[in-house]
């Protein structure tokens, strides 16, 4: 459970985290692209753990096939203000098969967020 | 007002309000944090965040931003579709006078969220005007290419 705290989003504790990425969703996912410009595309996670590998499937076309970059995956959850939640891995990206569809990011940092504690002070 | 977007692609950043916006850290990388549009001006968009954010420190460094709109739904066959628009811009980190803030944060928001109290809007004017919280203005590129796209999984 993560911790009662004032103002801003509490972070998740690591089991909190890793049961937020077991649940399939769609997510944000960010790298630079050729060209050094930032690229967001839409990546559905089937269900991703904090340590080791997230595989990611992007919608045919959405990204071109390139060398191993650094990425970010933004995914979160917003039905009710408190129940805001949110992960934010970042690491490198690579393809995980031929094809432009499916990728592998190999987590090396890891933030999860939570506003059920939050009071509303902003 | 700044240039104008596609009509499509404006409905649907102006009814879906959720967004993620990526910038880089201090290493250069790419990292991302789901926000909800405050307000939009033709191709302006703006955001309330924390003066102190870990976001803002990132855009006063390096303002080349990029977001992220997505909705997602069950296909008739199965699957899910999703649409998303996907743009660049550049970020300014900017202190609203109150008249500035009446204009892109209205003290009576046009647009209610049901998943927000009703509390939250008076307190993040009154945060902003006492400079706890600002506001970002990403004015996007190219707005006239800024589109709608689609796939599948």
């Amino acid at each position: 459970m993560s911790a009662p705290r004032r103002g801003g989003p509490a972070r998740m504790e690591p089991a909190e985290l890793e049961a937020f990425l077991a649940e399939p969703r769609w997510a944000g996912l960010c790298l630079e692209d050729e060209q050094g410009r930032l690229r967001a595309v839409p990546a559905w996670i089937a269900g991703g753990h904090v340590q080791g590998d997230v595989e990611v499937t992007v919608p045919a076309g959405a990204l071109p096939a390139m060398d191993p970059a650094p990425a970010c995956l933004v995914a979160d959850r917003f039905e009710s203000y408190v129940g805001i939640r949110g992960a934010i891995l970042r690491g490198r990206l690579r393809p995980a098969e031929a094809g432009d569809e499916q990728w592998r990011l190999t987590v090396a940092k890891a933030h999860g967020f939570s506003f059920a504690n939050t009071t509303v002070s902003l | 007002m700044s240039a104008a977007l596609p009509p499509d692609v404006a409905a649907q950043l102006d009814g879906h309000r959720d967004i993620t916006l990526f910038c880089r850290d201090a290493d250069g990388h790419p990292i991302g944090y789901p926000m909800m549009i405050s307000s939009r001006d033709g191709a302006d968009i703006v955001f309330s965040t924390y003066r102190k954010s870990a976001k803002v420190r990132h855009i006063e460094r390096d303002p080349r931003v990029a977001l992220l709109s997505f909705t997602a739904a069950p296909a008739p066959d199965g699957g899910e579709l999703v649409r998303w628009i996907s743009m660049t811009g550049t970020a300014a980190v900017w202190q609203p006078t109150e008249a500035e803030l009446d204009r892109v944060f209205p003290p009576a928001p046009r647009t209610a969220d049901g998943r927000v109290p009703d509390t939250v809007g008076p307190l993040v004017r009154q945060r902003t005007l006492e400079g706890k919280r600002i506001l970002l203005r990403v004015r996007l590129d190219e707005p006239d290419a800024v589109r709608i796209e689609e796939g599948r999984r």
